[in-house]
């Protein structure tokens, strides 16, 4: 990519950005309208819950589909927090009995902020300690803990709709183009770390980085991240879900594979190092690995399989000449071979499949 | 203690811990004032004001976070005023103005000024409440002053509680290599209960994405240890390991090499498993010399045709590291 591409690539991702903070405040703004409009003409005292909630569940959220995951786990955090805080109420309806679980609820809440993929876990805390500090506001009042907690599982449920009606209208819904983004960024970054392994032994005055496995980790635990907003996405088809944690299992495997074949070209002596006609072969692998790569980028199954199939050939005649030398250099030929059946398998994967049927073929 | 390492596992700067210690504090002072002042119903002001202790702390030096602390509260109760007024006198469309302001800020907040989103969100929160509280409050019982009176000692409740933990995270210390090495052992279980591995795609999901939570988990303590030597130490373990791990032996490669691989694989784990797992020193060395035993079957093995011995190497250079931390560690003992 030149510079100026690169530069109006990170213009056009700024102007994205703020696009989606319009659309999200917008989507805040909207639902808090609608949601303070409905607790003002409903004819209870507690119903600024149903602002409360829409609120809670208006934060963070980027698409429709964390706004409905957001919204499972408020609903079901607040009927536990509902029960946890009734309980309380009831068993100890005293000052003491609810200053106690106010303190002991407040810090839970506190605690479970450090689950951050259990959401569920602090809503049912921070519903809890809510409830023990309106018991506690409305001691004064005629009102009792036990009204407190009633209505509030249906102000939840009417506030978390809200937010979800308007956001699914307000934000865009970028899933199904994120799936795809993130396969392709993951086979680029395949290929950026291959290439430096082959650039090591064909052209080993080049000045390349090395490739860090922390990197590697950080950028797998990204992939994890989006997995459990994808499987809303997948409408919970479990078959196709698996396939894209199977494609993760297999593209960190594969990175990790270029930090094997570093660390056997590494080892190598200068009298090691491959010939001029294996480094042609090496060379022709890469371009080969580069357009299968490209295939699946662009969606190609069958081109990506008549790549690989030319892969196989290069591997065969490299494998005569490295399985030969033995040594580092048949670990390296080993790890040539691991890789190629590895891209293989992502060519004939679900992920390929479904990516495909999804989006059609981009050639 | 497995749930206290995963605890820790999401926490590893200790923000949360410190907020936790903080906002309990906070809660505990409030709680305590509370019940000292005298009855009026804006005494739950008390308590409200208190919650702010939950929040985190910004701010490079202990008087910038203070600063920062004081402008929030008086935001705040600036906020829990103007929506009392707006409930009591029924101002439903100021209120909407004032709240969708709020709520809209605080979206803006989190991705471009996060260091006062936290008071943005209160104040949003807080003004949702209050509103209700003040709709609810037919005979103006609560008074502006007595608000403000409340609010003064809830505020007096968190800058107690930041006086008293300033820090805006804790380190774990020596808590952190208790959950490398907790982590170490479970990563080696995993990969002593999988055996003999003839390809990784043999592995179930299930422990796929075990190893990976493991190694990532690994690498992630490791970025939180300050002593160099051993973050050094820890790092060129893990790197060893994940090598050995994924080490291929597949395609093109004759049974004696694949057999070699599996095995030292296979061996190095169950030892590593083994000496994690022991508790009494004197074993712990038995094992250690069982370990370095290994290393050397495993150097004076005839030459593999089919490797030039990168994985014997990473495998002794394995043993070195771990043989060093744990001789260190029974030393401290």
């Amino acid at each position: 990519m030149t510079e100026k591409t690169a530069l109006s690539a990170g213009k056009f991702s700024g102007k994205s950005r703020d696009t989606l903070l319009i659309r999200q405040m917008l989507s805040m703004g909207l639902s808090m309208l609608t949601a303070e409009i409905v607790s003002m003409l409903y004819p209870v005292d507690q119903s600024f819950w149903i602002a409360l909630t829409t609120f809670c569940v208006c934060l963070y959220i980027s698409t429709p589909l964390t706004a409905l995951r957001r919204t499972a786990h408020r609903i079901l955090g607040s009927i536990y927090g509902v029960i946890l805080a009734g309980i309380a109420c009831l068993v100890f309806p005293e000052t003491a009995g609810l200053l106690t679980f106010l303190v002991l609820f407040a810090g839970l809440t506190l605690w479970s902020r450090a689950f951050m993929s259990l959401y569920w876990l602090f809503v049912a805390f921070m519903t809890a300690s809510v409830i023990m500090l309106l018991a506690l506001l409305m001691r004064h009042t005629s009102l009792t803990p036990d009204y407190l907690i009633t209505e509030r599982v249906a102000f939840t449920f009417l506030g978390a709709a809200i937010s979800l009606i308007i956001s699914s209208l307000v934000m865009p819904a970028t899933e199904r183009l994120d799936m795809l983004r993130t396969y392709r960024h993951y086979l680029t970054m395949f290929y950026l770390e291959y290439r430096i392994c082959i650039f090591r032994l064909t052209d080993p005055g080049r000045n390349d980085p090395g490739i860090n496995p922390r990197d590697i980790f950080r950028s797998t635990r990204t992939y994890q991240e989006k997995l459990p907003v994808w499987r809303y996405a997948l409408f919970f088809n479990i078959f196709i879900y698996r396939s894209f944690v199977r494609f993760l299992h297999r593209i960190h495997k594969m990175r990790l594979m270029n930090r094997v074949l570093l660390t056997s070209i590494s080892s190598l002596t200068p009298e090691d190092l491959p010939d001029p006609e294996t480094r042609q072969l090496l060379s022709q692998n890469r371009t080969e690995t580069k357009k299968a790569l490209l295939s699946l980028i662009r969606l190609n199954r069958d081109a990506a399989s008549g790549h690989l199939a030319k892969l196989s050939e290069i591997n065969t005649l490299l494998e005569k000449r490295l399985l030969g030398q033995k040594g580092v250099s048949a670990t390296i030929m080993l790890t040539l071979r691991e890789l190629e059946n590895d891209l293989s398998h992502l060519a004939g994967g679900a992920v390929q499949m479904y990516l495909t049927y999804k989006n059609g073929n981009r050639d | 203690m497995s749930f206290f390492i995963r605890y820790i596992r999401n926490d590893l700067e200790g923000v949360y811990t410190a907020e936790l210690l903080r906002g309990c504090l906070s809660m505990l002072a409030a709680v305590i004032f509370n019940e000292l002042a005298a009855p009026d119903p804006s005494n739950a002001y008390i308590l409200i004001v208190g919650l702010y202790g939950l929040r985190s702390l910004y701010g490079s030096t202990l008087f910038r976070r203070l600063g920062n602390i004081l402008l929030s509260l008086l935001l705040l109760t600036g906020t829990l005023a103007v929506s009392l007024y707006f409930g009591q006198e029924k101002l439903y469309l100021p209120q909407l103005v004032f709240c969708i302001t709020l709520c809209s800020g605080t979206v803006w907040a989190l991705r471009r000024a996060p260091g006062f989103s936290g008071t943005i969100m209160f104040m949003s929160v807080f003004s949702v409440v209050n509103f209700g509280m003040g709709l609810i409050d037919h005979g103006h019982e609560i008074l502006l002053t007595e608000l403000f009176k409340s609010a003064f000692l809830g505020s007096a409740a968190v800058f107690l509680a930041v006086l008293l933990v300033p820090a805006v995270k804790i380190h774990w210390c020596a808590v952190i290599n208790l959950c490398f090495y907790h982590d170490l052992r479970e990563y080696a279980r995993t990969m002593t209960e999988l055996g003999e591995l003839n390809t990784f795609s043999e592995i179930d999901g299930k422990a796929k994405n075990r190893l990976l939570m493991l190694q990532s988990s690994l690498f992630n303590i490791t970025s939180y240890v300050n002593d160099p030597l051993r973050k050094n130490r820890y790092l060129r373990l893990l790197n060893s390991l994940v090598l050995i791990t994924y080490w291929p032996h597949g395609t093109g490669s004759s049974e004696d090499h694949k057999k070699r691989i599996i095995g030292i694989r296979k061996g190095l784990f169950e030892k590593l498993f083994g000496v994690l797992s022991a508790r009494n020193p004197d074993t712990v060395r038995v094992l250690l010399q069982e370990l370095d035993n290994f290393k050397n079957e495993i150097s004076c093995l005839p030459r593999d045709p089919f490797c030039g011995g990168e994985m014997t190497s990473e495998t002794a250079a394995a043993v070195r590291e771990i043989a060093a931390l744990l001789k260190e560690k029974l030393g401290h003992d």
